[in-house]
């Protein structure tokens, strides 16, 4: 597989406090790739390592296909942490100053404003601007001279449902252009409904990495219901179908790998079981998440 | 060229910029006015501090005193300017956005260059029109100052924006820059007087203040013969110059090794 990004035991510390122990990380070309972590996991660290606003105390990191880190950085569209902008000037002309250091022209500018909805605001100071729209301001600039990969940081930061469906929208659809997006976020389930791969951190280590599937290999579960749940528990546990079955109102079991909801579904009708309920719940990135950070 | 372009994007909307720089102007030029046309005087009867003397050429080191006063407001901005970066943390940015490190500290680099150019040659212009206004004599003499207000406007932009890269914030800033105005000036006598010599002026600014020096005093001093006798001009311009280095050196060590 073609990696875009490579980490190889990135560390840091303020002070007594360790932000990454060692994190390696690898980011395969074409993916949504979603940093989770609660808040102080070192998302942001790791971000601002790899576009060089924090010095690392250890450890190697390389974006693939790039002559410099500078030249990474200019071809790379990034939003770390808060829009940062001059209050003063309108939003053309802070962006005509971010692509004067992108190195690009000035002509992209109208397309990306009108992309995130700030078209009819272009000559208003951005001190004027909502956190909202201070927030789509950032992913204007991220979106300049269409790169081919995205650093997003909480990009849904201070945006109204509708924004965050928009964002989410045009996520997918970079995504379906081939462009690689990192994005570090502790919403998780925005991160499910766009992310091809995740890793997760914890108080600066690395717990899991991979595709979602892989991370969440294995983890559906099926919920049936019948007229007498207590004895279909006892039933389905010495079935030998199930690695695992508990009864919380509803028998919630997790079924062999080669048993399909079908062979399940017959097999209860064949024992006489007649199901009210039977329903496949997918594993939420959520309570994975919980699982794996507690 | 791309890095004074940039600073210029930033500035050339930035009210605060035109208003500390017209006030730079405007009041230089009027108060030589009020000087040379015996509108505003300092002392009493004839006994009068401020030195009317336009003529060629003590009209340079008589306005390149005042000039060294007012270049203060040019202080000002550049600290204000510099602590804009850190405030709207679009120093970050442009690091994000793939500038390199060192070149955001050109950049500023640059802009104080272009500044103190800029201002220079409105005290040689301004000094010219007051000693051709109010005076007279040959242009070309002794107009080495031009140099010299060049040496002490670098010397004073680059060491406040050196406080502001440690300092960030523009108020304290600006109220530790004029402390530290303070603290050096004490220091210098302090050490003149104790060691009867004059290494005091060899401080960061003092170094510079001793290419303005207040004429009247001066002279007064020279005739006298109270003060250290006169160490050469090019002595100070030296030191002054290798403060800009050192000012220069430490930006770079700060801005390669920390966290923005």
């Amino acid at each position: 597989m073609e990696y875009i990004l490579n980490t190889k035991d990135i560390r840091k510390s303020y002070g007594i406090v360790k932000a990454l122990k060692g994190v390696s990380l690898q980011v395969p070309k074409g993916s949504v790739y979603g940093i989770l972590g609660p808040n102080g996991s070192g998302k942001t660290t790791m971000l601002g390592i790899l576009l060089d606003v924090l010095q690392a105390d250890g450890g190697q990191y390389e974006w693939q296909g790039y002559s410099s880190p500078e030249s990474a950085r200019s071809n790379i569209g990034s939003l770390l942490e808060t829009p940062n902008f001059y209050h003063y000037l309108s939003a053309t002309d802070n962006l005509k100053i971010s692509a004067a250091i992108k190195g690009r022209g000035e002509n992209d500018i109208e397309r990306v404003l009108k992309l995130v909805n700030l078209y009819n605001r272009k000559d208003s100071a951005f001190k004027t601007f909502s956190l909202g729209m201070k927030q789509r301001l950032a992913i204007a600039a991220a979106l300049l001279g269409n790169p081919d990969v995205l650093v997003l940081d909480e990009p849904t930061n201070g945006l109204d449902p509708v924004g965050i469906a928009e964002i989410r929208n045009l996520i997918l659809q970079l995504s379906q252009e081939g462009k690689t997006i990192i994005i570090a976020s502790h919403l998780l389930d925005e991160v499910e409904k766009v992310c091809t791969h995740v890793a997760i951190l914890k108080l600066g280590e690395l717990i899991t990495q991979g595709s979602v599937l892989e991370v969440l290999n294995d983890e559906d579960w099926i919920e049936l219901g019948c007229a007498d749940n207590e004895a279909l528990l006892l039933a389905l546990q010495s079935s030998g179908l199930c690695k695992q079955v508990r009864l919380q109102n509803l028998i919630i079991a997790t079924p062999n790998k080669d048993v399909s909801i079908e062979v399940l579904s017959k097999w209860c009708f064949e024992h006489q079981f007649v199901l009210n309920h039977l329903v496949r719940r997918k594993r939420s990135l959520e309570s994975k998440f919980i699982e794996i950070t507690n | 060229m791309k890095l004074l372009m940039i600073e210029w994007m930033k500035l050339k909307k930035y009210y605060t910029f035109w208003i500390l720089t017209g006030i730079f102007g405007l009041l230089y030029i009027l108060w030589n006015y009020g000087v040379g046309s015996s509108m505003v005087s300092i002392g009493s009867g004839n006994l009068a501090i401020l030195s009317k003397s336009y003529s060629f050429p003590q009209v340079w080191s008589n306005m390149g005193f005042i000039y060294s006063w007012f270049v203060i407001f040019l202080v000002v901005f550049i600290i204000i300017s510099i602590s804009n970066e850190f405030t709207f943390r679009t120093n970050r940015q442009h690091i994000i956005d793939g500038m390199h490190r060192l070149d955001f500290l050109h950049a500023k680099a640059i802009l104080i260059l272009a500044i103190s150019i800029g201002a220079t040659l409105f005290f040689y212009l301004i000094s010219l029109i007051f000693g051709f206004a109010y005076g007279g004599g040959n242009m070309f003499d002794e107009n080495y100052f031009i140099l010299y207000a060049f040496i002490y406007t670098l010397n004073y932009l680059s060491f406040a924006a050196l406080l502001t890269f440690f300092v960030k914030r523009s108020g304290l800033s600006i109220i530790f820059f004029f402390a530290y105005l303070l603290v050096e000036t004490i220091l210098t006598n302090v050490i003149n007087k104790k060691l009867n010599t004059s290494v005091g002026n060899f401080t960061p600014l003092q170094s510079s203040d001793e290419l303005l020096p207040f004429p009247l005093l001066d002279s007064l001093g020279k005739m006298s013969g109270l003060s250290q006798e006169a160490l050469p001009a090019i002595l100070y311009v030296g030191v002054s110059l290798a403060y800009i280095l050192v000012y220069y050196l430490v930006a770079r060590r700060k801005m390669l090794q920390s966290d923005l």
